[in-house]
């Protein structure tokens, strides 16, 4: 596993530092609007384009033929997409409150709920976006998740047009201390492990 | 122990059959196995490496079956070279060894780097400015500097020059130095693998239609030149491929079935494999 990891972030330091740069602006930005794109850049992007350069270069071809075991190989883009979260957290909390303390932008009132929320849904989208493109591949994975999100986006639009659906779930979302969606959405990103890991394990079959 | 025991083996893809392929390779010895691209060699190297399971059939490595969770650590001692190293491009051969000393738990890095110098890789350059050759050779650093038991090498030696080519086959020829070490390499450079091996593979449409060890082959098999008259003296069940041209009949046979007054030429591995293809088709 230390060995995978290891070669996710020298990929990460040499080929997505594009990727991180973004993830860094958009962490600095003093206000807190745009940090959930933060979350949402590091979790799915930096793991979904983790595993779209292992196949380009074949890698995942040859690491089947190491000594690494499958449940391995489907952990460490998990663990990879955690640190991204942790990292994230870190760099976000520590600049916003910097930006705080020296009256540059001051805390939200809801700031430490938000961060929970973001974190949640970030862990979600990471855990959803590794289980379908470990099954179909990074091409048909990206293809599917699109249509994923369009058909989630289509719900959501749907509950919002009945406010009423949705002010039920914010009310029980709101009777949760917020460390428990972090937590939750830790628990279903671990619980998809095994999911990603029968279902790559189909696409090798083939 | 044998290094590799493959036992009625079948995988099936659309369009394309692996059908019952059995053979044993014992320790300490090199199997070549040939076969034209689409021959079912990197599929069955798939399998035998447990990076695929079978429709059918079973493997064995190093005595452990390779659908086993077991093999995963069989694999420590197991080093693999594919037809492209499949290396991320945006690393150095630095970065890679550091990546192999977690992966690996006899990563030797001394023997490492000496190989580096040896192959005049560069540490720092990044591997996707490596050419394909010095690719190879990266890959064969890797595979050599764990101190494996067995090396799995498909296609290690196609689209390099010869003298890369024979660069690698003498680190090969270094390495099966010690009685215990076993080489499966798949190629369809027959001339490489008759350097090198001890038994040979053909892998034909799915189907392994030889194996048996390469001087057995060579002294088994003959070359005989007739008229379409005389060959039709032969007997059938000696015929193992035959090409027909304008002066007469050129055809591979047992040199057991045939009469001993019929002058017989020694042939070469790739004759072997030629006609036993050509058989196939006739």
């Amino acid at each position: 596993m230390k060995a995978l990891l290891r070669k996710d972030f020298y990929v990460m330091l040499t080929q997505l530092r594009g990727l991180l740069l973004v993830m860094l602006v958009f962490s600095v930005i003093p206000g807190g609007t745009f940090i959930p794109f933060t979350f949402l850049y590091t979790a799915v992007l930096s793991t979904a384009s983790l595993i779209a350069l292992d196949e380009q270069s074949r890698w995942d071809d040859l690491a089947l033929m190491l000594p690494y075991s499958r449940r391995q190989l489907v952990a460490s883009k998990y663990v990879t997409g955690w640190l991204g979260i942790v990292a994230a957290l870190v760099a976000t909390v520590a600049i916003q409150y910097i930006w705080a303390a020296t009256g540059v932008a001051a805390l939200g009132e809801g700031f430490f709920t938000a961060i929970c929320l973001y974190i949640a849904i970030a862990l979600v989208l990471q855990a959803v976006t590794v289980t379908v493109i470990f099954r179909f591949g990074y091409v048909w994975g990206r293809i599917m998740i699109v249509i994923a999100v369009a058909a989630i986006g289509g719900v959501v639009g749907a509950a919002a047009a009945n406010g009423s659906t949705l002010s039920t779930a914010a009310t029980a979302l709101n009777r949760l201390h917020p460390v428990t969606y972090p937590l939750l959405a830790a628990a279903l990103s671990v619980a998809t492990i095994p999911i990603s890991e029968h279902g790559y394990k189909v696409r090798c079959e083939k | 122990m044998n290094a590799i025991e493959v036992r009625r083996l079948k995988k099936t893809y659309p369009g394309f059959e692996l059908r019952d392929i059995s053979f044993t390779l014992p320790e300490g010895a090199i199997l070549g196995l040939v076969g034209e691209n689409g021959a079912g060699k990197s599929t069955l190297i798939r399998l035998i490496m447990g990076a695929t399971g079978p429709d059918g059939g079973e493997a064995s490595v190093l005595g452990t079956d390779v659908g086993r969770p077991e093999f995963t650590k069989t694999k420590d001692d197991i080093g693999v070279v594919l037809d492209e190293a499949h290396f991320p491009p945006s690393l150095n051969a630095l970065e890679l060894g550091r990546i192999f000393a977690d992966t690996y738990t006899r990563w030797d890095g001394e023997a490492y780097a000496s190989l580096l110098e040896k192959l005049e890789l560069p540490g720092k350059k990044k591997i996707k400015d490596f050419s394909r050759g010095m690719r190879m050779k990266l890959a064969l650093a890797a595979a050599l500097s764990h101190d494996a038991k067995l090396l799995v090498l498909d296609e290690p030696t196609g689209g390099l020059d010869p003298m890369v080519r024979d660069e690698i086959l003498d680190i090969l020829e270094d390495f099966t130095r010690r009685e215990d070490r076993s080489v499966l390499i798949s190629s369809h450079i027959v001339s490489d693998l008759e350097k090198l091996c001890d038994y040979i593979a053909f892998l034909h449409k799915g189907e392994l239609l030889l194996f048996d060890e390469k001087d057995r082959l060579l002294e088994e098999y003959a070359l005989v030149k007739l008229s379409e008259r005389d060959f039709e003296d032969i007997p059938k069940e000696a015929v193992r491929g035959v090409r027909r041209g304008k002066y007469g009949v050129e055809a591979l046979v047992e040199r057991g079935l045939v009469d001993r007054a019929i002058t017989a030429e020694r042939t070469s591995l790739e004759d072997i494999i030629v006609f036993f293809a050509r058989g196939d088709r006739e």
